[in-house]
């Protein structure tokens, strides 16, 4: 058996803040293999980014802590890295792509300059292969016009064209796994196709993994091949992209899949949405977070986490209506279809 | 009969931004929107959609042609007719956060139309306690401020503050983008019932296509300042005319890993409106112009009953 490319383990972050410490990321478990895109979905604050800034190293500390955890990249615990491996790290076998490609680049440096940065400072090369090696990154992201743009600086550029130097940058030196945080929401949905193009293109080119966070549901479907759901800091589904959105297993992926409207849907329906709003992680309930919001909880799931149940090509889920002692699940699936 | 309640000929809403460049934000729209019906405005960002929907109800001065709102010209409104069409159109933006004021309590916020409209100020609380329960807050949420509800939640309180002076139509600028997806079906829900129950008519702003075909009636596309298509909501998504409508309705990721569509991704990006290519506005990245698209600017015209296009192809 090969070893995955990166495998977190039960990561747990804390932050500290006047108002106490928040518990962002409450026990992380999932991998990445080589050539793969794993896609981690949720809303705003379910720990998604703190999870990708760990797997990055680049949880501010303080106010931040990995409290617990291994986050393992070919072979070797990013967590118990000092600082000057974490930076040789990023960049060299790590790249990333954030979400705005406005901040994310340097305004007052050519974008040129930008992209080698990391590359020149691996390689030690020649300003002119420096250079070279822009341009050629340049065309390999789809950018017309190197030989000009390569002397240009981030404001002479659109959001899409900028956001493909933000990959640029991530891929200059080659790295085994891009994390890319959000890399089309800022864009426009023209811009969006353009860029999951690209990415998936660029992956088959380089057999690159790809961790791709998003709250999108038709971009995970789009291009992730397999997917974690995660919920108030925890993987409350994780599978094969097609048995997620085929059978989904938690409540909460199917109640974000009912709030959704259907582009390609032939009739008007009403939306399902999910009632309440998620926990506060300040003081995260003691059993499953997503309780108070679902429309099948039992009494066990307010004091108890659930456990993961594991199905079929690996598809796992962290509810307790998939306990042997649980309520048959069709039952109820079929009862809140209907209301 | 549908009764129409806007009339929207020829609108144009220019900027000057120096050097004498003008940027031709709307040029040239025409439309209509009846009552009850909820017009839909999609487009990227920079199109022109947001301008319209404010130029529509004053917030900008016109460039030129005509808006009627119940057959009286808007723009030349004056005096008690002018006071009226403030109270009878209202607005509700995209972050709950930005537009409500963070030292003013809830009441206040959806008392200050009230205030400002003469309402009798006895009944001033007594109405608030009614919206707040109308837009699913309680009304112990009356005496807090913006910074204490979430995200979802401060929207229903910019609904309740647009409701409060009883409004015919109301534009809605995003009003979603902001929230999670789980949340948006909830505000979402809630539009469609106050529409119902109070008759309203919406101008949905959104870039978010799935979305803007749940809820509209009938869709409009935007490009560069110009409509290139409008027509039914069901009928532009099974049929969209527009080159422009096509690319965009395909490159919407569609959240089933099963079906595999053939994308039009469209070329470049979108030109600047300061500097709009001659002719179709379109046509610097359309798979399908021809050489007349450069010279001549497409008319907009009806390509089949209730919808309307502006392209070449279809003369």
């Amino acid at each position: 058996m090969t070893e995955h490319l990166l495998q977190v383990e039960n990561l747990r972050v804390h932050f500290k803040t006047y108002g106490g410490e928040v518990q962002a990321v409450r026990g992380v478990t999932f991998h990445v293999d080589r050539g793969e895109t794993l896609a981690v979905v949720g809303e705003s604050g379910c720990g998604k980014s703190v999870t990708a800034q760990a797997i990055m190293g680049l949880i501010p500390n303080p106010p931040g802590r990995i409290v617990d955890g291994q986050i393992r990249f070919d072979g070797q615990d990013i967590t118990r890295l000092s600082k000057k491996e974490l930076l040789s790290l990023r960049g060299t076998e790590i790249g990333m792509v954030f979400q705005d490609p406005m901040t994310a680049l340097n305004p007052t440096m050519k974008v040129g300059t930008q992209i080698v940065e990391g590359f020149v400072r691996t390689h030690h090369v020649s300003k002119e292969e420096a250079r070279k090696k822009a341009m050629e990154m340049l065309r390999l992201v789809g950018i017309p016009d190197p030989e000009k743009r390569v002397d240009q600086y981030p404001h002479e550029f659109s959001g899409g064209m900028r956001q493909r130097v933000v990959i640029a940058i991530a891929l200059a030196n080659n790295p085994k796994l891009v994390i890319a945080d959000e890399p089309t929401t800022a864009l426009d949905v023209t811009i969006q196709a353009q860029i999951l193009d690209l990415l998936k293109e660029l992956q088959e080119k380089q057999q690159l993994s790809i961790v791709m966070i998003t709250h999108d549901l038709g971009v995970v479907a789009e291009i992730a091949h397999r997917a974690v759901v995660m919920y108030a800091g925890i993987v409350v589904e994780t599978g094969k992209v097609e048995d997620i959105f085929k059978s989904p297993k938690h409540p909460y992926t199917w109640g974000l899949m009912r709030s959704m409207p259907r582009i390609d849907g032939e009739e008007k329906e009403r939306l399902v949405p999910i009632d309440g709003s998620p926990p506060d992680l300040f003081h995260p309930p003691k059993g499953c977070p997503f309780a108070a919001r679902c429309q099948f909880a039992m009494d066990i799931c307010e004091q108890q986490m659930p456990e993961v149940t594991v199905f079929e090509n690996a598809h796992q889920a962290a509810c307790w209506l998939h306990d042997p002692r649980a309520p048959k699940l069709d039952e109820l699936v079929a009862a809140g279809r209907q209301t | 009969m549908r009764d129409t309640l806007i009339e929207v000929t020829g609108l144009k809403k220019h900027f000057e931004i120096g050097n004498g460049i003008q940027l031709k934000a709307v040029d040239g729209v025409t439309f209509t929107i009846n009552r009850g019906e909820t017009l839909g405005l999609v487009g990227e960002s920079g199109c022109g959609k947001s301008t319209l929907g404010r130029t529509m109800i004053r917030l900008y001065d016109r460039t030129d042609g005509e808006v009627l709102f119940k057959g009286k010209n808007v723009h030349q409104l004056k005096g008690k007719d002018s006071a009226q069409f403030n109270r009878d159109v209202q607005m509700i933006f995209q972050d709950p956060q930005a537009s409500l004021n963070p030292r003013m309590t809830v009441l206040d916020i959806i008392a200050e139309g009230l205030d400002i409209h003469g309402f009798p100020r006895k009944d001033r609380a007594d109405r608030v306690k009614e919206l707040l329960e109308l837009v699913g807050l309680s009304k112990q949420h009356a005496s807090r401020f913006p910074h204490e509800f979430s995200g979802g939640q401060r929207q229903r309180i910019g609904i309740a503050r647009a409701l409060a002076v009883e409004p015919e139509f109301i534009i809605a600028d995003e009003p979603i983008s902001a929230l999670d997806v789980s949340i948006q079906a909830q505000v979402v829900n809630l539009l469609e019932d106050l529409q119902q129950d109070k008759g309203l008519t919406y101008l949905f702003i959104a870039h978010d296509l799935s979305m803007v075909k749940h809820i509209s009636t009938k869709i409009g596309v935007m490009y560069l300042g110009k409509m290139v298509e409008m027509a039914d909501s069901f009928e532009l998504y099974a049929k969209p005319l527009h080159p422009y409508t096509q690319a965009l309705l395909s490159s919407i990721p569609i959240p089933d890993p099963t079906i595999k569509r053939e994308r039009i991704i469209l070329q470049g990006d979108l030109p600047s409106p300061a500097n709009a290519p001659s002719g179709c506005v379109f046509r610097t990245r359309c798979p399908k112009a021809t050489a007349q698209c450069a010279e001549q600017v497409p008319e907009w015209m009806e390509a089949a009953p209730n919808h309307w296009v502006a392209c070449h192809l279809y003369r």
